[in-house]
């Protein structure tokens, strides 16, 4: 069974509830050393004004929706504290993207879609592996490990 | 360039190039190309140039083109051996268009299956040669 089970309830209190943490995970986000605050401010920012028109690629792109930024937003939010920070990019469909690069046989890219779906592809020296996950507000534990081997050469 | 009215298919030991006209495919951290560069969704088909009989200032020049066509910056090029996109079960097929008669379509993409397109990708991306664009 996933463990990307639905935070996400719908009386006041739980939004109430996922407002307070989101508002903690973000403060706790801000340390430069801890977070993704600066990624978020300036690097999914700069792809949010550069990619929210149609043909930002030149090759005809899907323009980013809002709706894609914001769960961009929240995914960055919600990795764990002390993940390194991926580079920030967009995929010509208006899916925002998450690249953590060790080596050129050593990455993992996440894409956001509007439609709170994690597609992910990853080369790990000989390995490959790619699928998508759900997303409700958490990353998925398999998204978490992921990100933890491509880092891992030891594993090789 | 080609003679547009005699172009050959393409040969595995062809050099391909992608233009890249956005810097969001680039990865600033280590100066390489990202998967996204070679993502063709919502096409179905990717579209680059061949090498064959153009000389480098040739294939720059038809990067500047391209990006002037579409109000875009050229910042490079992502030169990839044709024998690179077979490996991954893609078809070069030459596509002669105005200006244009080194052009190519890489056909065969996995459709409607996302993460599988990114998979392609990201493996292409990784034996991609990333030439910036000197100024000037």
């Amino acid at each position: 069974m996933s463990d990307a089970i639905s935070a996400c309830g719908f009386s006041d209190e739980a939004e109430y509830v996922e407002k307070t943490a989101a508002g903690r995970r973000r403060a706790l986000h801000q340390s430069s050393a801890l977070g993704m605050e600066s990624v978020l401010r300036d690097e999914l920012a700069e792809v949010w004004q550069e990619c929210s028109k149609p043909n930002w690629d030149g090759y005809g792109a899907v323009a980013v929706r809002e709706r894609t930024y914001r769960n961009a937003e929240r995914f960055l939010l919600a990795l764990p504290l002390g993940t390194r920070a991926p580079s920030v990019g967009a995929e010509p469909d208006g899916q925002i993207t998450f690249e953590w690069r060790h080596s050129r046989r050593r990455i993992l890219s996440v894409s956001v879609s509007p439609e709170d779906e994690l597609h992910y592809a990853a080369l790990l020296g000989p390995s490959r592996t790619c699928g998508t996950e759900p997303f409700f507000g958490e990353v998925p534990r398999l998204i978490r490990e992921l990100i933890g081997r491509v880092y891992d050469v030891e594993s090789v | 360039m080609l003679n547009p009215s005699d172009v050959p298919d393409v040969d595995p030991h062809e050099l391909l190039s992608r233009f890249v006209l956005t810097q969001r495919h680039i990865n600033r951290q280590s100066g390489t190309l990202k998967a996204d560069a070679f993502v063709p969704h919502p096409h179905d088909s990717l579209s680059v140039t061949r090498h064959l009989q153009a000389t480098e200032s040739e294939i720059w020049g038809i990067g500047a083109r391209v990006a002037s066509e579409r109000g875009k910056t050229l910042y490079g090029r992502g030169d990839v051996m044709a024998a690179s996109y077979a490996a991954q079960k893609l078809r070069c097929l030459k596509d002669p268009v105005p200006g244009n008669p080194n052009h190519v379509n890489v056909c065969g993409w996995p459709l409607n299956d996302k993460a599988a397109q990114k998979l392609i990708a990201m493996e292409i991306a990784a034996v991609a040669m990333f030439v910036a664009r000197r100024a000037g």
